[in-house]
């Protein structure tokens, strides 16, 4: 029984990104005891890149037009033979997940975080409830998945030789009648430290301030949600279920309450250091250390010392 | 031209504190303690369809068309949402900023929690009903948190998904110009109607607020009712288990404050770590 991993190459998921997911889920499925072989779509301009980074069948197809439904369309012209289907985390993935259940008539489960084989099931763990609830699904036949900020796993899968094939490209979509490039995707770096301001900060010139700081020092920054929505960051910025998930090493929260629904991007960090006056604030037993004080009663000693480990671009 | 927006009203759960939550039997979580919400996703949509109206009538005006014309004709816009009683209010307020039709599927929030293919079915059979030319869904909605009821109704009505949108604007009575975000780069798109637009992080955030001029002119209105239909062919099945994850870590107070704390930490933690770096 074999399965078919899924991979989006484009904008921020450069081939060096997907070919690290790749690996991963290669290994998943090593674990879970199939066969895998590999689908990749997107743009045309980083094809040539493939060749170097992948191992076993892959098949590739060049996609212009960002729709899900033809994507699905064409994946379901040749997949129907898989056992199971993996979706690698990306802007299309769930969508094209769920179109394809409702095609070819299967089980789906969307944002998984983690796989497991019991017997002649697979078992799916997705959060529910904004991140507060963990279920688990059971697919005992044949089954769609889609995952988001999927566990990593210390198996390494087998290397095999690569043998590409290209398919057709997908056809355009008919209702799109024009579609423009208005912005590049920025390079995703894989930060070591993050400092995440939430709704603490108390203006728009701080968050900014902070942003400047992380960028000046090759920090990632991120905001919750209600500071963006206040339109005092960017939305690319959120981190959280709505936006970025990130696994840093040191990762610093300056006024942020901890809701789970944000704490999911943070989560993975290896450290977590939270400045919050609050006591109770649920950041605070979620967090590795705490200063309890207001933020800028520690901000410029705390800038000061972290600058002295600026971080040069991974 | 005819616009759905659905929408879910659903628990703040930001407002949760720690020990707030607790499985019961058959996987049941109450939530009846929480204040309510409109999706973030979803009132998006919402505040979007009132903008798409106004579009619309102002390219009337402008272009001296009337709706006979058919090249800018008025957008018609009805809200659709799944649930109980407590759904009324937000039917009213929306009935109060303009929306013609305002229809709530009566059914239970435990009944739509776990069935997403059972509410894109209802949704479903009642475009089937009333055809629509533009359906908006929010990407994603807790408590299930699936991101799949637009998908779901794009594999059942079969119109095109628009995944991912920002921002929309109203071009005329069978395009619209669409802003999507796919992998972190922006694009703009003309898209042809009927298309599902499933609405992303958008630019546009906030659902206005009604006067109470336009609450007083509707108040004897009543919402529409549809009836819930369940899914004979549900993709998404129903979780096996539970349960509430523990995230404590060490949690450690630093018993100063300000610059001191600052030191303190750094010397204990955060200078070892960051010199590995």
């Amino acid at each position: 029984m074999k399965l078919l991993i899924i991979l989006h190459v484009g904008g921020e998921n450069t081939p060096t990104v997907i070919a690290k997911k790749q690996r991963l889920l290669l290994a998943y499925a090593e674990k879970l005891g199939f066969e895998a072989d590999i689908y990749i779509y997107g743009e045309d301009s980083f094809f040539d890149e493939l060749n170097k980074q992948f191992s076993g069948k892959i098949f590739m197809q060049r996609s212009e037009t960002i729709c899900a439904n033809t994507v699905a369309n064409e994946i379901s012209k040749f997949s129907k033979d898989y056992y199971g289907m993996i979706f690698a985390e990306d802007e299309l993935s769930n969508n094209i997940a769920v179109l394809l259940s409702v095609c070819l008539n299967r089980d789906c489960v969307t944002n998984v975080r983690r796989i497991h084989r019991e017997n002649d099931s697979i078992i799916c763990t997705r959060n529910g409830y904004n991140n507060n609830v963990v279920f688990d699904y059971e697919l005992s036949g044949k089954f769609i998945i889609s995952e988001r900020a999927l566990e990593k796993i210390n198996t390494v899968a087998e290397r095999k030789p690569m043998d590409a094939c290209l398919l057709p490209d997908v056809p355009n979509a008919s209702h799109i009648k024009e579609q423009k490039l208005k912005q590049s995707a920025e390079t995703r770096k894989e930060h070591k430290v993050l400092i995440v301001a939430g709704m603490g900060i108390k203006s728009r010139e701080e968050v900014e301030n902070i942003k400047s700081f992380c960028s000046e020092n090759g920090f990632g920054f991120g905001v919750t949600r209600p500071v963006a929505m206040r339109g005092w960051a960017k939305i690319d910025d959120i981190v959280g279920v709505s936006g970025g998930i990130f696994a840093p090493k040191v990762c610093i929260t300056l006024g942020v309450s901890g809701a789970a629904a944000f704490y999911v991007g943070i989560e993975n960090s290896d450290y977590i250091l939270s400045v919050n006056p609050n006591e109770d604030a649920a950041i605070v037993s979620q967090s590795d250390s705490v200063i309890c004080d207001e933020y800028e009663n520690v901000k410029d000693r705390l800038f000061e010392r972290l600058s002295k480990y600026k971080q040069v671009d991974l | 031209m005819k616009l759905l927006t659905c929408f879910k009203l659903c628990p703040d759960t930001d407002k949760l504190r720690p020990g707030d939550l607790k499985i019961g039997e058959e996987m049941s979580i109450p939530t009846y303690f929480l204040p309510n919400m409109i999706n973030c996703y979803d009132e998006s949509g919402l505040e979007f369809g009132i903008r798409l109206s106004e579009q619309s009538e102002s390219l009337m005006l402008q272009s001296g068309t009337t709706a006979k014309d058919k090249v800018y004709d008025k957008v018609e816009k009805t809200a659709i949402t799944i649930g109980g009683e407590s759904t009324e209010p937000t039917l009213k307020s929306l009935m109060a900023l303009g929306y013609e039709h305002v229809v709530r599927v009566k059914a239970d929030e435990n009944e739509i929690c776990f069935a997403p293919s059972s509410v894109a079915k209802s949704i479903t059979n009642y475009i089937n009903e009333y055809p629509q030319d533009i359906i908006i869904a929010g990407r994603e909605a807790p408590l299930g948190n699936n991101a799949a009821t637009a998908q779901l109704i794009s594999a059942l009505t079969g119109y095109p998904l628009v995944s991912s949108v920002i921002d929309i604007e109203y071009l005329n009575d069978e395009e619209l110009k669409v802003t999507v975000i796919n992998n972190g780069s922006v694009y703009v798109q003309t898209v042809a109607c009927p298309c599902i637009i499933s609405m992303g992080n958008a630019v546009i955030s906030r659902l206005r607020m009604p006067l109470l001029r336009d609450r007083m002119k509707c108040k004897n209105r009543t919402p529409e009712y549809f009836e819930f239909q369940s899914s004979d062919n549900p993709v998404f099945p129903q979780p096996k288990s539970a349960e509430l994850p523990d995230r404590r870590r060490a949690g450690d107070i630093s018993e100063s404050g300000g610059s001191e704390a600052v030191d303190y930490i750094f010397a204990s933690a955060l200078s070892e770590r960051l010199g590995y770096l």
